[in-house]
């Protein structure tokens, strides 16, 4: 008989990633999201598409999908999933608490290394765990594939990485031991979050729509590895990530921001900058770490400069631009960050 | 530039908020406004002002400024007026209570228009722009859910000068604090405002009002969600009334069964209308 899983969230991650791997792993697929349309889309049709980047092109894995629930839809119903998974974004995953406590296991794919902890400690519910999707996958495809299947997303062979439990789960996927989840998680946000919104703002300010655009701007390209640099710097100088795990991580990542067959959306890696640029966060949290490597982060200041520019009316965080405009970069990153006007780091930004 | 109100605002409210951080602690005087002792007036309060005042004019030239220590400044008619409080709540302030704030409002042709109330020693800014949206810092902010006085928090401002409706106030202000969790008499009729926009506390009231106490504060809480009266007979909101309820809206009714007597029609203040003109007269927003 299939095991059955419950993803909430059918976004980039849900639908384009922990979806097709648990399909291929002989799990039963239902999703949980707020947008009615696209719940009504899945459940009409049953199935999607994605296309999965390959060297010559794109191999195409079909979804089938078991149900399909608009959010409140599922209550009742998370105790007959042997796995619920959560991918709806690090400020939304919390409320998902009063569900979690009937999950008989339940993985948290957050961008929050704390995000399974508190979950459970909110719903009191132990079997609860950390998960890294470690991939970049699209909310969205080529126009030519648009046109075949509405549906298809854009995704990459990549690996989840799961901390070891009291569950079981197929051999195909990777339970680490808290100390290797630490190394993959400072990987996870120094090595890949920071370069890819980073490139994402500089791409923003460019006018590109994909990351791969902004990546064949020789100017960001540069700013890019430079970055890569600093940020490799830090994380082996505090013993973050081993030295030869941060480079050969560092160079995986610039391939994937280079690869033009992933049609990685600014608007997605870009959203909520004020999150973003928090302190400790992926940007000003990775230009400390430079410092304390002795390192001048240049190319990250040059990220966080990109960042406090960015302005889309639609983002959650479109207050940015107000509070930029009115306060100017430096108190800016004292509200967002709690930068004081003595930080090295907000004092380059500021230069 | 977007919103170069608000803007406008915004810079001029953390100049005058910095003023504050900068002296906090380190005054030894106040000087009484009138004959209450706790109507005072800093050096902080005129400072803060200047800086204020500065700001908002060398952006808008051509506006007028209205502020609680220097009075009107420029025509009462310019199509932009900017009301004031460089320190909302200075008794607490010269105390070394951290609960006051600065007030900046812009009115365009009679109409609020944009606000903000800056606490600066929590670093919190609430901003507003008609139709645009209100913030807490980088936060959109929304009135709370209490839908019944017992699962709200209230605050108010009243005089605090005697007066031959102090027992009224006292009652009211303990009916209240009885029926809720509680009614917490701040010091500070901005940041009273400012936290109903925010969800913090659920309503608040006050009497004895002037315009620059509210003036930002009104725009929060109506862009909020909220809605604001002028009394407890839902008198429309005027700006230069002397009281104002403002509440979350499902707990308005409760709250003024337990304020008639107290919130009668109230009368614009004098100083109010006869500064602000014909112009201001349509100066209300309705809840």
């Amino acid at each position: 008989m299939l095991k059955k899983a419950l993803i909430y969230g059918a976004g980039a991650i849900g639908r384009g990633f922990l979806a097709p791997l648990l399909s291929s792993l002989q799990y039963e697929i239902a999703f949980v999201d707020t947008n009615k349309e696209l719940v009504l889309q899945l459940l009409k049709r049953g199935r999607y598409r994605v296309a999965v980047a390959a060297a010559d092109g794109y191999v195409f894995k079909e979804v089938p999908v078991q149900a399909a629930y608009h959010s409140g839809e599922e209550n009742g119903r998370i105790g007959g999933f042997d796995l619920v998974l959560s991918c709806v974004g690090a400020r939304a995953c919390l409320n998902l608490w009063p569900q979690l406590r009937e999950a008989r296991v339940a993985i948290s794919c957050e961008n929050d290394r704390s995000s399974a902890r508190k979950l459970r400690e909110l719903s009191g519910n132990p079997r609860i765990y950390f998960g890294i999707p470690d991939v970049i996958t699209s909310n969205t495809a080529p126009e030519e594939l648009l046109r075949e299947d509405p549906l298809t997303v854009v995704s990459e062979q990549g690996v989840l990485l799961l901390e070891c439990g009291e569950y079981e789960i197929p051999n195909e996927i990777m339970c680490l031991s808290a100390a290797e989840m630490d190394e993959q998680w400072a990987c996870k946000l120094y090595l890949h979050n920071s370069p890819h919104c980073l490139v994402a703002y500089l791409g923003a300010e460019k006018g590109c729509r994909y990351i791969h655009e902004a990546m064949a701007d020789s100017r960001i390209e540069r700013i890019a590895i430079g970055a890569m640099h600093e940020l490799k710097a830090g994380v082996t100088f505090v013993g973050l990530v081993r030295s030869e795990m941060a480079n050969s991580y560092a160079e995986k990542e610039l391939r994937r921001f280079r690869n033009a067959r992933l049609f990685d959306p600014i608007s997605r890696v870009a959203r909520e900058p004020l999150r973003k640029l928090a302190r400790g966060e992926r940007l000003v949290g990775a230009g400390h770490l430079a410092l304390y490597a002795g390192v001048r982060p240049a190319s990250i200041c040059a990220g966080i400069k990109a960042a406090l520019n960015y302005s889309e009316p639609h983002d959650p965080d479109a207050a940015l631009p107000i509070l930029r405009e009115a306060l100017g970069p430096g108190e800016t990153l004292q509200m967002i960050a709690e930068l004081s006007e003595h930080d090295p780091l907000r004092r380059m930004v500021e230069s | 530039m977007l919103a170069p109100y608000l803007i406008t605002a915004i810079r001029a409210a953390h100049e005058g908020g910095k003023i504050l951080r900068d002296f906090y602690g380190r005054l030894d005087r106040v000087q009484r406004k009138d004959s209450s002792f706790r109507e005072v007036v800093s050096e902080v309060d005129l400072l803060s002002e200047r800086k204020i005042m500065e700001a908002v004019q060398k952006a808008h030239p051509q506006s007028a400024v209205w502020s609680e220590e220097a009075g009107m400044i420029g025509s009462p008619s310019a199509n932009v007026l900017w009301i004031i409080d460089p320190v909302d709540g200075t008794v607490n302030y010269v105390n070394g209570i951290p609960f006051c704030a600065v007030s900046v409002a812009c009115l365009l042709s009679g109409q609020l228009f944009a606000g903000v109330v800056h606490n600066p020693f929590t670093r919190e800014y609430f901003y507003a722009q008609q139709g645009l949206g209100v913030w807490l810092n980088e936060t959109p902010i929304r009135v709370s859910g209490a839908r019944l006085l017992a699962e709200a928090l209230l605050s108010c401002a009243f005089s605090s000068k005697s007066n031959s409706e102090r027992d009224q106030e006292y009652l009211a202000f303990g009916r209240l604090n009885d029926l809720s969790r509680g009614c917490l008499r701040t010091g500070s009729a901005a940041m009273n405002l400012a936290y109903v926009a925010c969800g913090k506390f659920s309503a608040t009231w006050g009497r004895k009002l002037k315009v620059w106490d509210v003036a930002a504060g009104l725009l929060l809480v109506t862009e909020a969600g909220g809605c604001v009266w002028t009394d407890a007979h839902f008198r429309a909101p005027d700006l230069f009334a002397t009281s104002c309820i403002a509440s979350n809206g499902p707990i308005h009714q409760e709250l003024c069964n337990q304020l008639p007597q107290l919130l009668p029609a109230a009368t614009a203040s004098a100083q109010g209308s006869a500064a602000a003109g014909a112009s201001l007269s349509a100066g209300r927003r309705s809840g």
